[in-house]
């Protein structure tokens, strides 16, 4: 990014955030409903302080992780299944593409009946959350390399798995990141429902939080914590999906 | 860019052998042959040009021998055996030079000779480094494959079907889609390295001009169903020039041979 984008941005934020002070300030806009950004921030430092936000932000992606974990892991081969064998497709191809459709906070109550107010609950919602998506986009992904990379691949000898390892996989990469990254998406959300739906006994979450936020009237907290998951949100797309990206771009020559 | 390779083919006896060889499609339900009773020798290292309209069967003809299709009826032998199925013994180019994009251009190359268990690790990158000299791209082995031009991307395909020293190379097309200049200079290379290499080679065209000018024999298809109406011995010195009058005579009488006419210019 060059210097005059960069002060685009940050000129932009700097009126905002100095025109919401303002308006708080001269009291135009209600404080008790919409704090203004310093009163956020004093609420981030003395939550980081006494380390309430710090371990419910530990809690929350430990949850995320194990759910997405085992969404890739058990996606990314049934999906590359799925466009290889028709009768897979024929029968779980369909099934996720019906639970692909069902927003994941309707998992809740199902979860909460079969696991209780538990760890499992969690996971159970996170996995329901992202496993179809990312079948779905691995399943496309497969689909979409060229024939001709099988036939040259053919004629060289590979067949079987050295062909699904070396020449399917890597020429689906661009499809398999796009599922993973709308996975991510989507396992996000779900926590972050599931966390603000259900009280869970075993650790409290950012979901938590804000929902405690709520019930005490905390309005700092609650914009806190909205803010924490949006920058949660934004570095792992800038940390792990951006630069996954660039990569393929340049690789296969698609960058603009 | 001419380097001598020693190479597995023995230049005596039949290396491929098609026999009454009839293939189907099934179009809107019905199975309409697309060749019929096809049959064809090839020697050991000779270069044998297909020639044909488009849809007389001359690529489905080079799909069989590959092992990528079946025939309905006949079969098709390679030396003693009889091809069920791919191998990298009968190594395929296409139009398209259908590069990995997720390896560089040394990658490419080094992943058919992976493929090869004749040929000892440690001899790989020094193998594949020299094919892509040989086709003239030696300082390229660390670009990306979107980062070379059509010409380009065709020397390394066929550096990565050379290296891995097949006993049979089939071409389909592969020179279609570059411009006349990049062509004209591919024929020059293509023939030093097949003089040099002495490779069984069956290449599809349906450029009458380019099989004369790269081709032991022409053979020339019609459909369909395609069946092979004539053949064509090419007795000229190599390196052939495509611009050269007596290649275009050449290749003017197997055209009015394609059409049906009698032949304009003696000589053939």
């Amino acid at each position: 990014m060059n210097m005059r984008r960069i002060t685009v941005s940050l000129l932009f934020f700097l009126v905002l955030l100095g025109g919401w002070e303002a308006l708080v300030r001269f009291e135009i806009i209600d404080e008790f409903l919409f704090p203004a950004p310093t009163q956020i921030l004093s609420y981030l430092i003395g939550a980081l302080k006494d380390r309430s936000l710090i371990f419910a932000s530990g809690i929350t992606l430990k949850r995320l992780m194990m759910g997405y974990a085992v969404g890739l892991i058990c996606g990314l081969p049934l999906g590359m299944l799925c466009a290889r064998f028709k009768a897979l497709d024929d029968t779980l191809g369909l099934l996720a593409l019906g639970f692909q459709t069902l927003p994941s906070v309707c998992w809740v109550p199902l979860a909460l009946l079969w696991f209780g107010q538990s760890e499992g609950a969690m996971l159970f919602v996170v996995i329901m959350g992202c496993l179809w998506s990312v079948l779905l986009a691995a399943k496309h992904g497969v689909e979409h390399v060229p024939p001709l990379f099988h036939r040259v691949a053919s004629t060289m000898g590979s067949s079987g798995l050295h062909q699904a390892l070396f020449v399917t996989l890597p020429a689906a990469l661009p499809g398999i990141l796009g599922g993973m990254k709308q996975g991510w998406a989507f396992a996000w959300r779900s926590l972050m429902a599931a966390e603000i739906y259900v009280t869970i006994l075993t650790g409290f979450g950012l979901g938590h939080l804000l929902h405690y936020g709520r019930e005490l009237h905390a309005m700092d907290q609650v914009f806190g914590v909205m803010l924490v998951i949006m920058l949660c949100g934004y570095l792992v797309d800038r940390v792990v999906f951006s630069p996954a990206e660039r990569y393929l771009h340049r690789r296969w020559g698609t960058a603009a | 860019m001419v380097a001598v390779v020693e190479s597995r083919a023995e230049v005596t006896g039949t290396e491929l052998s098609i026999r009454n060889v009839t293939k189907q499609f099934n179009i809107k339900g019905k199975s309409t042959p697309v060749i019929k009773d096809i049959s064809l020798e090839v020697r050991a290292g000779e270069f044998v040009c297909i020639v044909g309209p488009s849809g007389c069967g001359k690529s489905t003809l080079l799909n069989l021998v590959a092992g990528l299709e079946h025939p309905e009826e006949g079969a098709i032998w390679e030396a003693k055996e009889q091809i069920q199925g791919p191998s990298r013994d009968r190594l395929m180019m296409f139009q398209d030079a259908a590069l990995f994009p997720w390896l560089d251009v040394l990658g490419n190359v080094m992943f058919s000779l992976k493929l090869a268990p004749q040929i000892p690790k440690e001899k790989r990158i020094e193998l594949a480094v020299r094919y892509l000299r040989m086709v003239g791209l030696g300082r390229f082995r660390r670009s990306f494959v979107h980062e070379l031009s059509g010409g380009m991307k065709q020397r390394v395909a066929l550096a990565r079907a050379l290296a891995a020293d097949p006993s049979i190379l089939l071409m389909d097309e592969p020179f279609a889609a570059l411009d006349a200049m990049t062509r004209e200079q591919l024929y020059f290379d293509l023939q030093h390295i097949w003089m040099s290499q002495k490779k069984t080679v069956l290449l599809v065209t349906h450029n009458i001009r380019e099989a004369v000018c790269l081709g032991d024999r022409v053979v020339l298809m019609t459909g369909s169903p395609g069946i092979i109406k004539d053949q064509f011995e090419i007795d000229m010195p190599r390196p052939r020039d495509i611009n050269s009058v007596s290649l275009a005579q050449t290749a003017t009488n197997i055209t009015h041979a394609l059409k049906g006419a009698p032949a304009v210019f003696q000589g053939i």
